[in-house]
């Protein structure tokens, strides 16, 4: 049961926030200098594409924070499944922490592909099923945030919250092959295909530079939001020490 | 310069695109942080009122 242990070793809000602490400072400044360096060659030195113009300079924004929308969904999905099945409160805060980051990068996928379409579809929206999907996954987000914050027990609100976000993870394989399995006027896949990426290193460089910076990114803001949760609980229980006049 | 920001023509959706990221991200990201300092805060608050839980942090283990 090594899973089991590991988790339970984590699970432990004192180490877990040790731990964070001293990988924090790393990876904040792993995700700036990456951030820096994605903008300096996605802006400067990447070449304008031949079809699209400069307009595809907006894929390095697009396309991670699309990437990161699901990804961030997946560890939701996740963290909430160990919450179930282990009954961690650790897993229940890290899925309850990672749904606002989800939230932002699924707006930003939605609004920087509408800045796209514009100038290129020639259209802000339109109901393809990828961009259709994506709007799911937007709502499923809000929902997941809505349904903690009307259950009042923690412990009844992260286990409504878990099913839910484990239902809504059937969208993830909906957004991914969308454009294989309906005729969408969102292009298919160009990077993660079977017969390796379809674009040029001046474009595909930048934006896997900038895939890893959303990661980091995910990952930064998370452990910032787990850490105030735990706080949180924290304060929490103290006031209610106090409130019953316990030392 | 000038050429630079005009982006072929596509300027305003260009840096709209990465203004509305930059936006999202920063509102994410400084709210986290700031939810981590205030409850630091509070937290260091409470536990400087409870001197009597503090001493006995050392006996329990």
């Amino acid at each position: 049961m090594t899973i089991a242990r590991f988790i339970h070793g984590l699970a432990n809000p004192t180490r877990f926030l040790r731990i964070s602490d001293t990988v924090l400072p790393w990876l904040a400044a792993l995700t700036v200098a990456l951030i820096g360096a994605g903008l300096y060659l996605g802006l400067v030195v990447a070449p304008a594409d031949y079809q699209q113009g400069d307009t595809v300079r907006i894929m390095f924004v697009h396309v991670p924070a699309s990437w990161s929308a699901m990804f961030t969904y997946a560890v939701m999905a996740g963290a909430s499944a160990i919450g179930l099945v282990w009954k961690q409160p650790l897993a229940d805060i890290a899925a309850k922490s990672a749904a606002p980051i989800g939230a932002a990068f699924t707006l930003i996928s939605l609004v920087t592909g509408s800045l796209w379409g514009k100038p290129m579809w020639g259209t802000w929206w339109v109901w393809d099923a990828r961009l259709t999907s994506m709007l799911i996954l937007l709502f499923l987000y809000i929902g997941y945030m809505a349904l903690w914050e009307t259950v009042d027990d923690p412990e009844r609100g992260a286990k409504a919250a878990a099913i839910l976000a484990l239902a809504g993870a059937v969208n993830l394989p909906i957004i991914k092959f969308s454009v294989d399995w309906w005729n969408t006027l969102h292009q298919p896949a160009s990077v993660a295909r079977m017969d390796g990426p379809a674009i040029h290193a001046s474009i595909l460089t930048p934006l896997l530079i900038m895939g890893v910076a959303f990661t980091t990114f995910f990952v930064v803001v998370l452990l910032w939001r787990i850490k105030a949760e735990v706080l949180a609980r924290r304060i929490h229980s103290l006031r209610l020490m106090q409130a019953q006049g316990a030392p | 310069m000038t050429e630079f920001l005009s982006m072929g023509g596509y300027g305003t959706y260009v840096w709209s695109a990465f203004g509305v990221t930059t936006f999202f991200m920063g509102w994410v990201a400084i709210a986290s942080w700031r939810a981590v300092t205030a409850n630091q805060k509070v937290l260091a608050d409470l536990e400087a009122r409870m001197p009597r839980r503090r001493q006995r942090k050392g006996a329990d283990k």
